[in-house]
């Protein structure tokens, strides 16, 4: 028996036998061809680039709305594949040279590459990644021509490979294998992308399968957890079996869970809501079933292209999130909460020695306003579609809320001139993680529509503990007194104004806090995708008064005493 | 002919995006257009001669145009460069 831990791909459980796959698709051939088999090179080349460009429509046909801005970049690269000279160059180097085509290929392109890399501009010395990019993809169509998927795909087994590729993921479910393993792979690659959807359990990243495995040894595949458990003993075999036939039970009692209103033991209606990060998320089946999206982070629109996405690209993917929620749900659109440290070269930043305590979030957006215009009318133009709301990240001052509500009705005001329709009563509020507007909530409520609590980085600026350092992890948490007393004086504030108060941090999906913070008065929750269910059920377990009482026997703990009771608590 | 010089503007220099759009802009005409800088010399109907130029912000750069539209040929590429390729 042994287990081995990878990147979960697309979810499911499974058991079965291997059958492993080998062959390096990007190992060029050696040596010269001969003068008689120039022109069968020549045109395994031109078949090559003809099928590189139609796999690229493909993937451009599957992304459709998803990222513009890899729209863009493939279809340069299609470009390039069309581009005459470089199929009469490489031509030249196999007639000439007598190289074989995939060598070619890669020489033609290594050229390049080297070339770019000999000049002093470091943004375009970065481009040398299309090519390499460009130069992969040819020489993989011109070998896995010969490969055909049925050949080595077997149905009712799980297939291990050393890698794969978009077009392959797409045709390899016609082949009905039970699971998909990939040594490499990264799970934002095209091909992850486009394996989530397969209906089968895929997992990237099983490091040396090929060469551990043996054809035909019996696996068990976790596709949630990225776990695969290699000749499993009788004890994991008997789990399996029980959690295979539990499975279909527990989807079915796990839907009419979700299905029954969100209420705690005396009956009060709790909002529950989910933190999502790609608009993916929300395709998951919980996500039909609950209140609404109280977190929608939109980094990942930077961080996919290296570059903010216009106003018009950022609209469609927010409305792809509220199309893909229940009618009418709220979304809370938290703004760029990007720093300085991940932006230096672009903007010409000076080096943050602590970008913690730096140039981030709602700071960053004031001083580049242009990149905040542009995410503040790409979420009005979507807002016309369903229950969209601000969400400023890092608020230490009003000043920053008041200036940032300044520039949402300029661009109101441009979009009512452009007559383009938006919701006018759209909600702004702010993310409660700087102690300065806990401390001060009563003031701050009067210029927001709604508090989100961030728990990860309020606990880190109370205590001044970096969240990122392991060393202090255990020893300062929000079970910290003062961090729980700026919760509650958030809450208290947000009710004396008649303002929603919803808690996004880690703590609303931790079962020990869950108790602690409906005792301090919250009854909104935005919490992780897996959380949905144990909160839900936690949530049922108690009484409101039952957990006043609680909470007011044990307010003068520890940190530590905190966390005991409460544990104790839900072990009851 | 028609010789013309222009500058780089745009912040990123011309990266592959920009190499496809002046090619496939200059695909559209029937004259011969030459990007010339320093010593080297492509043709500027091919995205992988442009891009070899390794043309960063702020370079300089001759184009040559040659042949029965040279002049809309002209105008329309040079739009190109003044509009940033659409880019900061």
């Amino acid at each position: 028996m042994k287990e081995y831990i990878g990147y979960s791909i697309a979810p499911g459980l499974i058991a079965g036998n291997v059958t492993l796959v080998e062959w390096d698709i990007y190992k060029v051939s050696k040596g010269h061809i001969k003068a008689s088999e120039v022109e069968e090179h020549i045109k395994s080349f031109q078949n090559a680039v003809t099928l590189s460009i139609s796999e690229i429509d493909l993937l451009l046909t599957y992304l459709e709305t998803r990222a513009r801005e890899e729209r863009n970049i493939l279809q340069s690269h299609q470009e390039i594949l069309k581009d005459k000279i470089l199929i009469e160059d490489v031509a030249i180097i196999i007639r000439e040279e007598m190289k074989p085509a995939d060598r070619a290929v890669q020489e033609y392109f290594n050229r390049m590459i080297d070339h770019l890399s000999d000049l002093d501009d470091v943004v375009l010395s970065q481009r040398k990644e299309d090519f390499e990019d460009i130069k992969m993809r040819i020489i993989r169509n011109m070998h896995h021509q010969d490969i055909h998927i049925k050949d080595f795909v077997k149905e009712n087994k799980v297939v291990v490979l050393p890698e794969i590729i978009p077009s392959l993921v797409l045709s390899i479910k016609d082949s009905h294998p039970l699971a998909v393993i990939v040594e490499k792979g990264s799970p934002h690659s095209h091909s992850a992308i486009i394996a989530k959807s397969i209906g089968i359990p895929v997992i990237f990243n099983i490091e040396n399968a090929l060469k551990e495995f043996k054809e035909n040894d019996p696996v068990i595949v976790y596709g949630t957890e990225g776990k695969v458990i290699l000749e499993p003993d009788d004890k994991h075999i008997k789990e399996y079996e029980a959690l295979k036939k539990s499975a279909k039970k527990l989807f079915k009692e796990k839907i009419a869970l979700l299905k029954t209103p969100t209420l705690t033991k005396d009956k009060t209606k709790i909002e529950l809501m989910v933190n999502i990060e790609f608009p993916e998320d929300c395709e998951i089946p919980e996500v039909q079933y609950i209140d609404g999206v109280g977190l929608f982070r939109t980094e990942f629109l930077y961080f996919m292209e290296n570059s903010f996405p216009s106003a018009e690209n950022q609209s469609v993917v927010y409305k792809q999130v509220i199309e893909n929620l229940p009618k009418g749900k709220p979304v809370y659109v938290r703004t760029f909460d990007v720093g300085g440290d991940k932006l230096q070269r672009e903007f010409g930043l000076h080096k943050e020695v602590n970008p913690n305590l730096g140039c981030r979030g709602i700071r960053f957006l004031l001083k580049y306003k242009e990149i905040f215009r542009q995410q503040i009318r790409g979420i009005l133009m979507a807002s016309a579609y369903g229950n969209l709301k601000i969400m400023l990240p890092m608020i230490a001052s009003i000043k920053e809320i008041i200036q940032s509500c300044e520039l949402i009705e300029e661009e109101k005001a441009l979009l009512r001139k452009k007559k383009v329709a938006f919701n006018d009563k759209i909600e702004v509020g702010i993310m409660i993680e700087i102690p300065s507007s806990a401390i001060l909530a009563d003031l701050f409520a009067k210029h927001a529509d709604f508090f989100s609590i961030g728990t990860n980085d309020l606990t880190q600026y109370v205590l001044a503990a970096d969240r990122n350092n392991e060393a202090l992890a255990d020893e300062f948490t929000y079970f910290d007194p003062a961090v729980i007393e700026l919760i509650r004086k958030t809450i208290k504030a947000g009710k004396k104004h008649n303002i929603d108060v919803t808690l996004c941090g880690e703590m609303a999906s931790d079962p020990i806090a869950v108790p602690l913070l409906l005792g301090l008065g919250l009854r909104s929750f935005s919490v992780n995708i897996s959380g949905i269910i144990h909160v839900k059920k936690i949530l049922s377990r108690f009484t409101i008064a039952e957990l006043e009482n609680f909470y007011k026997k044990h307010q003068s703990n520890s940190q530590e005493e905190m966390q005991i009771a409460y544990k104790r608590l839900i072990k009851k | 002919m028609i010789k013309k010089n222009v500058t780089l503007t745009n912040k990123l220099g011309i990266h592959v995006r920009p190499a496809s759009l002046i090619s496939k802009t200059a695909s559209k005409y029937k004259s011969n257009f030459l990007i010339r800088k320093d010593d080297m010399e492509i043709n500027g109907k091919s995205v992988m001669g442009i891009m070899m130029l390794g043309a960063g912000k702020d370079t300089e750069l001759e184009l040559v145009f040659d042949g029965v539209d040279e002049q809309e040929m002209m105008e329309d590429i040079v739009k190109l460069f003044e509009d940033k390729f659409g880019e900061e």
